[in-house]
């Protein structure tokens, strides 16, 4: 993939976003007006209407709103952690970087999606909890990365002679490392920001979102069961999923 | 060098054991309700706190549950009665009839896809196809081959209609039944293994022993077959074991979307109906099993390749 597309793939994922968010109605589609239900697409309702009389585009802008959340906070609080103990374990002392190496693979290795189930089950389904669990658990693939290059910039003669002169760790880490470890960083972000969007969609789909929001997957799952009477209950939806995380996946490609 | 990841094994189930504590002390309503479930019946909640001892000091009952977890002792289900255990294993069965084949079939088809001579383009497309969840192509696949054409069922592990079949009948029944939910989630997870295929394909490819093969008029397809795959599985199969939590979560969404009782489905209507016994234990028991099948692929691996246990 060239760089190219791979912007062009970031700015409309960045654009579509930005258009969820500025115009999505508030509160969730307990909160949207009804009129006819089952209008096909026309040009008052440019996707139709579900089962309730509900316009489609507003319900679809509002779970784009829950959706760039989710992955916001999740993509945020892993690459805050990722990085910081990536470059901890990339500086530090070898035992440090052995503690926390096999402490990132301990963690990558727990069920995600079932650690979201359980505390949906506990606490109930909220959209900052599953980020905080996504977030919680997806910081490794961030910090392998992102100790992979602090390695190897650690050896390079400007790292070094910063060291020589007596400059403090915490001080080469975030003037010397950080601004070489953040493009790689940027695209395990991507990855992990993806991955998001689907646990998300998930979550949603099976009944266990956040009841005070709107999400794809809960649209996915209810336009499923309208099927052979409105396909573009399911339809949108479901493009609407699939082309934002297939054109966060372009974006985030090394390829 | 098994200890480190003996070590990693037990630290993984330790973790999640810990993460659910955690999680079942700070849980509304308090533990009580986390370790019995949310009933609902008078007098349960004395109960449970009374069976597990809650009066006492915390890292008392955080031994205590450690040893319970060590021990397979996972607690009751309000709703069933039956121990969480029982139900877990009960429920097995299901899921993986619904995994060990989308597994494979994924591991088959993704490699033989990797291995084709790529058009331009091929990374990004497979790259945005697996951005496809496996519970869209599942009610894809319902709606071509169940809805439209009626060829398949649309949910369900048996038909209800005729329960008088038994043994063979039964089984073959049940096969129908998981056809598509079985494709659904090979489908997703095929273009996942087809680019790891594929990059470590090529990888392969730029090593000396593949250039000789090469230079010496081998054709392309052969050098890519017999020379750099058998070289490439090695790594390929390991960071498949990874992807094992991959394929649970994908089941859960696929078992919903079919109704088949199994692990997935069992997490979610516990969910649902606050039966949290049930899926704390469905997590840490997740957790055991992933981690067990990863020590055994690499068990496996230093019995077939001695270069291994030197690289780790």
């Amino acid at each position: 993939m060239s760089r190219h597309a791979r912007t062009i793939a970031g700015a409309i994922v960045g654009v579509l976003y930005l258009c969820c968010l500025l115009l999505a109605p508030a509160g969730a589609l307990q909160s949207l007006p009804m009129s006819g239900p089952f209008l096909p697409p026309s040009f008052v309702h440019p996707l139709g209407t579900d089962d309730l009389g509900r316009d489609m585009l507003a319900a679809l802008a509002q779970g784009g709103r829950s959706s760039l959340m989710v992955a916001t906070v999740t993509a945020l609080l892993a690459v805050g952690l990722g990085m910081a103990i990536g470059m901890a374990a990339g500086l530090g002392a070898s035992w440090l970087d052995d503690l926390l190496m096999r402490t990132a693979d301990m963690v990558l290795s727990l069920p995600a999606l079932l650690v979201a189930i359980l505390v949906a089950s506990l606490f109930g389904g909220s959209s900052l909890n599953l980020a905080l669990v996504l977030g919680l658990t997806r910081w490794p693939t961030i910090a392998r990365i992102v100790r992979a290059e602090t390695l190897s910039l650690r050896r390079s003669d400007f790292v070094r002679s910063s060291v020589a002169v007596g400059t403090r760790p915490v001080a080469i880490a975030l003037r010397h490392i950080l601004p070489h470890v953040s493009p790689t960083a940027l695209t395990a972000t991507g990855i992990v920001f993806g991955g998001a969007i689907l646990a998300e969609a998930a979550l949603a789909f099976v009944g266990l979102g956040d009841p005070a929001r709107t999400s794809w997957g809960q649209l996915i799952a209810a336009g499923y069961s309208f099927f052979d009477r409105a396909w573009w209950m399911w339809a949108f939806p479901a493009l609407a999923l699939c082309g934002t995380s297939a054109l966060v996946a372009v974006a985030a490609s090394r390829e | 060098m098994l200890l480190p990841r003996l070590v990693w094994a037990i630290g993984t189930v330790w973790l999640a054991a810990s993460l659910a504590f955690l999680l079942i002390h700070l849980a509304p309503g308090g533990p009580a309700i986390a370790l019995g479930g949310d009933s609902g019946a008078p007098g349960y909640l004395e109960e449970v706190a009374r069976l597990y001892r809650l009066d006492r000091p915390l890292p008392e009952i955080y031994l205590d549950w450690l040893a319970r977890v060590a021990t397979g002792d996972l607690g009751h289900s309000y709703r069933s009665g039956q121990s969480v255990l029982s139900l877990i294993l009960e429920r097995l069965p299901v899921t993986l009839a619904l995994v060990a084949p989308a597994v494979m079939l994924s591991a088959i088809a993704g490699t033989l896809l990797g291995l084709l001579r790529t058009p331009r383009g091929f990374a990004a497309s497979m790259a945005a196809l697996h951005a496809v969840p496996g519970y869209l192509v599942g009610q894809a696949l319902v709606m071509v081959f169940a809805l439209g054409l009626g060829v398949l069922p649309v949910q369900g592990l048996v038909d209800g209609r005729d329960s008088d079949g038994g043994g063979i009948a039964r089984l073959l029944d049940m096969a129908r039944h998981l056809i598509l939910p079985i494709l659904a989630l090979a489908l997703h997870n095929l273009t996942f293994v087809a680019l790891l295929t594929r990059t470590r394909v090529m990888a392969e490819m730029k090593r000396p022993y593949a250039v000789t093969a090469a230079a010496k008029g081998v054709a392309p397809r052969l050098v890519r077959r017999r020379h750099a795959l058998p070289n490439a599985m090695l790594g390929l199969v390991s960071l498949f074991g990874s992807r094992l939590g991959g394929f649970v979560a994908g089941a859960v969404t696929i078992e919903v979307l079919f109704a088949l009782p199994g692990l997935g489905r069992l997490a979610v209507t516990s969910a649902i109906a606050r039966d949290h016994p049930v899926v704390i234990g469905l997590v840490l028991f997740t957790t055991a099993v992933v981690v067990m099948t990863n020590l055994l692929v690499d068990l496996t691996f230093r019995r077939l390749d001695p270069r291994v246990g030197e690289a780790a």
